[in-house]
């Protein structure tokens, strides 16, 4: 079976045994890989309602069909499990070489039950698994644990995803870690891992996923080497994604102050470019293009950054690679902050101690509003003086956090359980069942407000393509690929009407099934990035040799959706938690071009009802009908 | 000579960064530009003179991440 290592591995913690499954053909091109394949598991195999860090909880890891090839974009994981952050579904990607490195250790993915009796990792070699004591690995940082493990099994190429202090303790927005310094952020789903006495997962091999047709997939490679260099995402090796920041602040659209305004007035101290400049490691000899850019396996691209800071009260280790976009803004202008390499500092703590950025900074922007508004005092934050723009606040409540002590212990709950303990600053949230928002701004682009609200696992800016891509003077650069999806109406972004509806639902589908191909929402999509939908099919086609559709892969997309759904339904989340935190509908933002901005509730409630209508679910309560399971394959789910 | 998008392009008095963009094909609506850390909002496209040998960054308001 081209593309497919054919092999699945299940492992039980409590009795450490390990069992290896080989799912048929029919399976995989129904559920594809990556989230679809571990949502399959969720739903047929958990019980519903179980605490998130119950030994039930299923910890699903899997790569894809294309993972492992020599194509960029292609090298990613998709992490799944009941959420302990929003106490949905959880899901989460990452890229690096781990992922490849799953797939040449004769693994498609790992689905993992139960709990250790105590800290084990999980070492997978060549199509045999072993269940090891990690004792002596606990409590360590990332990048002392990936040392040790390196040492002790002799060998320096072994790929390592693992959790941290952060996990370890159970913060609800902890992270897995891989190469020290890639992250499966969102959900929460490093927090499972350490409930399961899990510290990490070690892979290595030397198999190799087979292709169809290798001579289209050689091309497909060769095409975007080529074209890289004059695509919309050309300037990514030297400027990162952190390249957005001005982008975002000429548009209005650049969250800050805990989104109470969408410009930040120091937004080039802590843009891309200026990292470039002044701290991506060797910066200081003119060497930054080549020491101070990182890539995943096989990635023409090269988006990652590598920082070196080795003076000024903030030193920072390269090892920890260097901040994204989305974490330059929620350590900066969330927080009123514009000290760069401090937001630097505050990424390394996040990758040693295993944390997710967004949710860590955003949770701390929310503390610092709601004590310059005088709703938390200083004996709730046990002394710490909150005020934005107070770096060192920032770091050190990252600390506090990640161990959980002190006034770290309320906020390692996440913004909104803070908020719920301490009955206070209930207004000041940004979350989205209970996920604080990443930084793309609904009152901006207006299709979010819709995406982060009905999105099964809270706010997330990776499950759609953007309004301002939509936009008629942008659209025209990406009509050919939008007409692929059957997209041809453009809207100005600050529209929600029924095509603008059809847009964010239509590329969700799209972006659930990159996270089925675990493909990278940079390197892959349907507007700016530098392979197109056409070229998705295409490389499917020759990788697995099916002759399918484009539609039969959106309909891979949509399945694992309303399998998301189907599984949020159990869990007794459905409408009532399809919404925005009020923030956004009562409290206009303050400042430059977006002064005024706001989601307004009534249209955002008609869009919400068409979404539902369009996508065949309930239209009051948002769940999936019956006909529509069925439609999809899914009718097994019902009783589920 | 102008840096743009990982080539040099010749200069010369007067240039502005429409002509710029005209020059290497480049009809995509832009938000804004860098010019030796200097930042030019699109509004000023068409007035802002480019000196020469300088390095100019591209700035778009689409993307993710």
């Amino acid at each position: 079976m081209a593309g497919y290592m054919g092999k699945i591995l299940h492992v039980n913690l409590f009795d450490r045994t390990t069992t290896v499954e080989s799912p048929d053909e029919a399976f995989y091109r129904k559920y594809m890989g990556g989230s679809g394949l571990n949502l399959y598991y969720l739903l047929r195999d958990m019980a519903p309602g179980l605490d998130a860090f119950d030994p039930g909880n299923i910890l699903a890891i899997s790569a894809g069909v294309t993972t492992g090839l020599p194509v960029s974009g292609q090298s990613r994981i998709t992490i799944s499990a009941k959420s302990p952050l929003t106490g949905a579904v959880g899901d989460s990607q990452s890229g690096g070489y781990w992922p490849a490195e799953l797939k040449f250790s004769g693994f498609d993915a790992v689905i993992i039950k139960g709990r250790a009796s105590a800290p084990v990792y999980l070492w997978i070699h060549d199509g045999e698994a072993e269940i090891k004591d990690a004792g002596h690995l606990w409590g360590q940082i990332t990048g002392d644990a990936e040392q040790q493990i390196k040492e002790e099994l002799g060998d320096e190429k072994v790929k390592i995803l693992q959790i941290g202090p952060g996990g370890e303790n159970q913060v609800r927005f902890a992270a897995v870690i891989s190469m020290s310094n890639r992250a499966n952020g969102r959900t929460g789903m490093g927090a499972v891992m350490g409930s399961k006495n899990l510290k990490a997962v070690v892979v290595r091999g030397k198999q190799r996923p087979q292709t169809a047709d290798r001579t289209t997939v050689n091309e497909l490679a060769k095409w975007g080497a080529k074209t890289y260099p004059d695509s919309m995402v050309a300037g990514m090796d030297l400027y990162g994604t952190a390249s957005a920041v001005l982008g975002m602040q000429a548009a209005g659209g650049l969250p800050s102050y805990n989104f109470s305004s969408g410009v930040f007035d120091q937004a080039q101290k802590i843009d891309g470019t200026t990292m470039t400049k002044t701290i991506l490691k060797g910066c200081g000899t003119g060497e930054q293009n080549r020491l101070g850019i990182d890539t995943c396996f096989g990635c023409v691209v090269k988006c990652k950054r590598v920082v070196e800071i080795t003076d000024g009260p903030y030193p920072v280790d390269p090892v920890y690679g260097g901040p994204e976009y989305e974490t330059v803004a929620t350590f900066g202008s969330y927080c009123g902050i514009d000290d760069l390499p401090a937001i630097a500092k505050a990424n390394e703590l996040c990758n040693k101690y295993g944390l997710d950025t967004i949710s860590c900074g955003a949770t701390i922007a929310w503390a610092m509003e709601a004590f310059e508004a005088g709703e938390l005092t200083l004996e709730e934050t046990e002394g710490l003086e909150l005020r934005f723009g107070d770096a060192q606040a920032m770091l050190d409540l990252t600390e506090l956090i990640a161990k959980r002590e002190g006034f770290g212990r309320i906020l390692a709950e996440g913004s909104a359980r803070a908020a719920g303990q301490l009955g206070k600053g209930e207004r000041f949230l940004i979350t989205c069942k209970n996920q604080e928002s990443p930084a793309h701004m609904p009152q901006h682009k207006k299709s979010m407000a819709l995406i982060y609200a009905v999105n099964p696992f809270g706010a997330d800016h990776q499950s759609s393509e953007h309004d301002t891509e939509y936009e008629q003077e942008v659209f025209e650069h990406f009509s050919e690929r939008l007409a692929f999806l059957g997209l041809a109406d453009p809207q100005p972004a600050a529209a929600l009407n029924a095509a603008k509806v059809s847009y964010a639902r239509k590329t969700q589908q799209l972006m659930s099934l990159m996270d089925s191909l675990n493909l990278c929402q940079f390197v892959w999509g349907s507007t700016w990035q530098l392979y197109g939908p056409e070229q998705t099919l295409a490389f499917v086609r020759a990788v697995t040799g099916w002759e399918v559709s484009m539609e039969e892969l959106l309909q891979v997309g949509e399945r694992r959706l309303n399998m998301m759904r189907r599984f949020n339904a159990r869990e007794g989340i459905a409408a009532a938690q399809d919404t925005l935190p009020e923030k956004f509908f009562n409290a206009p933002l303050k400042g430059g071009l977006s002064e005024g901005w706001k989601v307004d509730k009534q249209e955002f409630e008609a869009a919400r009802s068409e979404y539902y209508r369009q996508c065949g679910w309930d239209e009051t309560t948002g769940i999936p009908a019956p006909e529509t399971l069925k439609r999809l394959g899914l009718a097994w789910s019902i009783e589920k | 000579m102008i840096r743009v998008k990982n080539r040099d392009i010749a200069w010369h008095a007067g240039i502005t960064i429409t002509e710029l963009l005209e020059k290497i094909h480049d009809s995509f609506p832009y938000a804004a530009a860098l010019i030796n850390e200097q930042y030019v909002g699109r509004s000023e496209f068409d007035s802002f003179r480019i000196p020469d040998g300088v390095e100019i960054i591209l700035i778009s308001a689409v993307g993710g991440g």
